[in-house]
């Protein structure tokens, strides 16, 4: 197979767009802690308050979703060896997405639902249709297909039925329109989200970059593809579960097909890093390691919470704030801060320095993160996490507000030490 | 010679002391074989997976480094008397190109000129010279040789191609014209003046080195690279980051996957270009 010379525009997105994802995606997350901390007394009893509101989607919207549409529009160019259907689109996305995002965190923090909070959801959800155009249409000319467009390909249609039945939800907190129960749809929107959206296209961006910055090849696939289609089954069965029936067994039966799926996951990671060439682990990819000891504790405390008959007596929202908290910051969190830790510096070492080779010296990328204070982020964070979710099982809240207070100052040193690479 | 895990590391180096060079690739822990006396003592006793299990890398991996090595640097003259057997070309080629194996006129093997640096271009141009009509000239190359093709296009020549572990085959067939034709230099454009002259390849492999190295290892080189030398690198992707590098450069760059993580990449000063 051959490159086309004759095309002379290049395969990889202008840095400056990826780079602006990446850097809006810090500030957002950084916001989403300080808003978790300064309303840390809010994360006792039930999940479905204004302030909790306002900090999930701070975190989904602004921090998670803009990490994700940044490193796809990067990795999709580099996987798939097509381009990016269309810049500017990607350009105007950024735009719509932060203006709705912020109007919709308002809205939430205030709750002030006026038909003002339905306007901004719709132009976050413009916002989001962008990004769904986007990704469908370049990878529309992918020729050779693998797990990961798979994964990339049913993840962003999974977005589109999440934010659709988010966009849905808003019009109903609006006009109340819904016959069904706006928590039970809730339920879901949050699992098509998480898992359907999120973990699917972590799942298949992890499949490249974990073996390529730990050089392992020669791994079996078999786990992958479980993984993959158990997922799959399972989030399907559980939305269709609670939207067609209210079955609340049902869909603990689907929960536990997606935990399955998970630990088809972690086996398939494990074969990944066994196989590496690359056996020391530096920062990013050891604070990836802790993002799937944490993706496994948050799976496994769903299925100890289905499994444990008699739990089911108590308000099983305390459990789910905690999974949540687990699966938010202790999996997706730690996951992103770790790969960031990696591909920030290469993309600005290939912009800045790669024209220099060999003209003089240029640093290595090693150099150009702080070594120090990454490994002190990577630890206080995982650690951070584990206090704040153990407090949080138990309502232990003064425990919970250490644990957020260690998590802020974390985010704090590595929203310093990202900038710096940007900076370099 | 075989290569499998339980291959004695010494024995090994005795009959190939080249895959010294291979193991250090690996991993710099081996450079404790260059030591004569270890190699000699207790690298004898040692197998390949001990090897690799001290040295920190995947057995496995070094297994496959160390056999694609060799089986470029083979030197078994009836291995390839074989080698038409051996290569099966796909079903449309046949059809398309009217193969038959007693077509085939010559045989050129020029892995080894392309190993010490020899450029075999007049080599291959004056075998081709030889080739009558409807015959086939057998070329067996490390690298695809896509300038060929146009030079030897234009003499009349169709051409197909098929890779095998790392080696590429291509059966040029003389359709039009006749042997020993006059070179019609009016025919020649600027990209055939550009091939037709010396043409060093300069190797490298830059498999199992950590992103950015190879970027970096390969845009050295490029610097380093002569007028009429080209850049023929053993990757384990396709370097996508690094064509739209090139382009700017003034390179143009062509892979071809000659494996699972292994793809090689020729790059060249793009025609009419510095």
């Amino acid at each position: 197979m051959s490159f086309d010379m004759a095309s002379t525009a290049k395969l990889t997105p202008p840095f400056r767009l990826v780079a602006t994802y990446f850097i809006t995606s810090i500030l957002f997350f950084l916001a989403g802690t300080v808003l978790t901390l300064i309303n840390y007394s809010d994360f006792q009893g039930f999940y479905f308050q204004p302030h909790i509101l306002a900090i999930v989607h701070t975190l989904a919207l602004g921090w998670i979703t803009m990490s994700i549409s940044g490193a796809m529009y990067q990795l999709i160019p580099v996987v798939f060896r097509v381009r990016v259907y269309s810049i500017p689109l990607a350009y105007l996305q950024y735009f719509v997405l932060t203006a709705g995002s912020l109007g919709m965190i308002y809205g939430f923090y205030e709750f002030n639902i006026s038909p003002g909070f339905v306007t901004f959801a719709s132009i976050a959800f413009l916002g989001m249709i962008a990004f769904i155009i986007n990704v469908l249409m370049s990878m529309a000319k992918v020729k050779e297909w693998n797990i990961t467009a798979a994964h990339f390909l049913t993840g962003i249609v999974f977005l589109l039925v999440a934010v659709s039945i988010g966009l849905l939800l808003a019009m109903n907190l609006q006009y109340g329109f819904l016959m069904v129960n706006h928590l039970e749809i809730l339920k879901v929107h949050a699992h098509v989200v998480l898992v359907g959206f999120v973990t699917m296209i972590i799942f298949g961006a992890v499949y490249q970059l974990v073996p390529m910055f730990s050089l392992s090849y020669n791994f079996p696939r078999g786990f992958g593809w479980a993984a993959y289609f158990l997922l799959l089954v399972g989030i399907v069965g559980y939305g269709l579960a609670i939207t067609l029936g209210d079955n609340t067994e049902l869909s603990d039966v689907f929960s536990l097909v997606m935990v399955a799926g998970v630990f088809a996951f972690l086996v398939q990671a494990a074969q990944i890093f066994r196989k590496r060439v690359r056996r020391k682990l530096d920062a990013g990819l050891r604070q990836t390691v802790v993002s799937f000891v944490y993706l496994g504790l948050a799976a496994f405390a769903v299925a100890a919470s289905i499994a444990l008959g008699p739990w089911k007596n108590t308000p099983s929202a305390d459990i789910a704030l905690s999974v949540g908290f687990l699966f938010f910051f202790g999996f997706i969190g730690s996951l992103i801060l770790g790969q960031m830790l990696k591909i920030a510096p290469f993309l600005v070492w290939v912009r800045k320095y790669s024209s220099m080779v060999g003209l003089t010296d240029v640093p290595s990328l090693h150099e150009m993160v702080d070594q120090t204070l990454s490994y002190v982020q990577l630890y206080l964070w995982s650690a951070a996490v584990a206090v704040a979710s153990g407090a949080l099982v138990f309502s232990y809240m003064p425990l919970f507000l250490v644990g957020c207070s260690a998590m802020t100052i974390s985010a704090i040193i590595y929203a310093y030490v990202q900038l710096k690479i940007f900076r370099s | 010679m075989k290569i499998d895990e339980n291959t004695l590391v010494g024995k090994l180096l005795d009959e190939h002391p080249e895959l010294l060079d291979s193991f250090i690739r690996v991993s710099p822990h081996f450079r404790k074989l260059e030591n004569k006396f270890l190699r000699r003592t207790i690298a004898r006793r040692v197998s390949i997976s001990d090897a690799a299990r001290v040295g920190g890398v995947d057995p496995e991996y070094l297994i496959t480094a160390l056999r694609a090595d060799i089986g470029e640097s083979t030197e078994d003259g009836t291995e390839r008397g074989r080698l038409e057997s051996e290569v099966e070309w796909g079903d449309d080629f046949a059809e398309e190109f009217d193969y038959d194996e007693s077509q085939i006129q010559e045989t050129l093997d020029v892995r080894d000129d392309i190993a010490v640096n020899n450029d075999p271009l007049q080599k291959i141009m004056r075998t081709a010279k030889r080739i009558e009509r409807g015959r086939i000239l057998h070329l067996v190359n490390s690298f695809e040789p896509i300038p060929l093709y146009d030079v030897l296009g234009k003499k009349g020549f169709v051409h197909a191609t098929e890779s095998r572990d790392g080696v590429f085959h291509v059966l040029f067939k003389r359709t039009d014209g006749a042997a020993e034709s006059k070179r019609d230099t009016k025919k020649l454009d600027a990209t055939g003046k550009d091939v037709v002259g010396d043409l060093k390849v300069v190797e490298m492999d830059v498999r199992g080195l950590e992103p950015p190295e190879p970027m970096m290892r390969i845009l050295k080189a490029l610097k380093a690279l002569g007028a009429n030398e080209i850049l023929l690198v053993h990757h384990h992707r396709e370097p996508v980051l690094l064509y739209d590098k090139l382009h700017d450069g003034g390179f143009e760059a062509v892979s071809n996957k000659v494996g699972e993580n292994h793809y090689k990449v020729v790059i060249r000063r793009a025609a009419g270009g510095r």
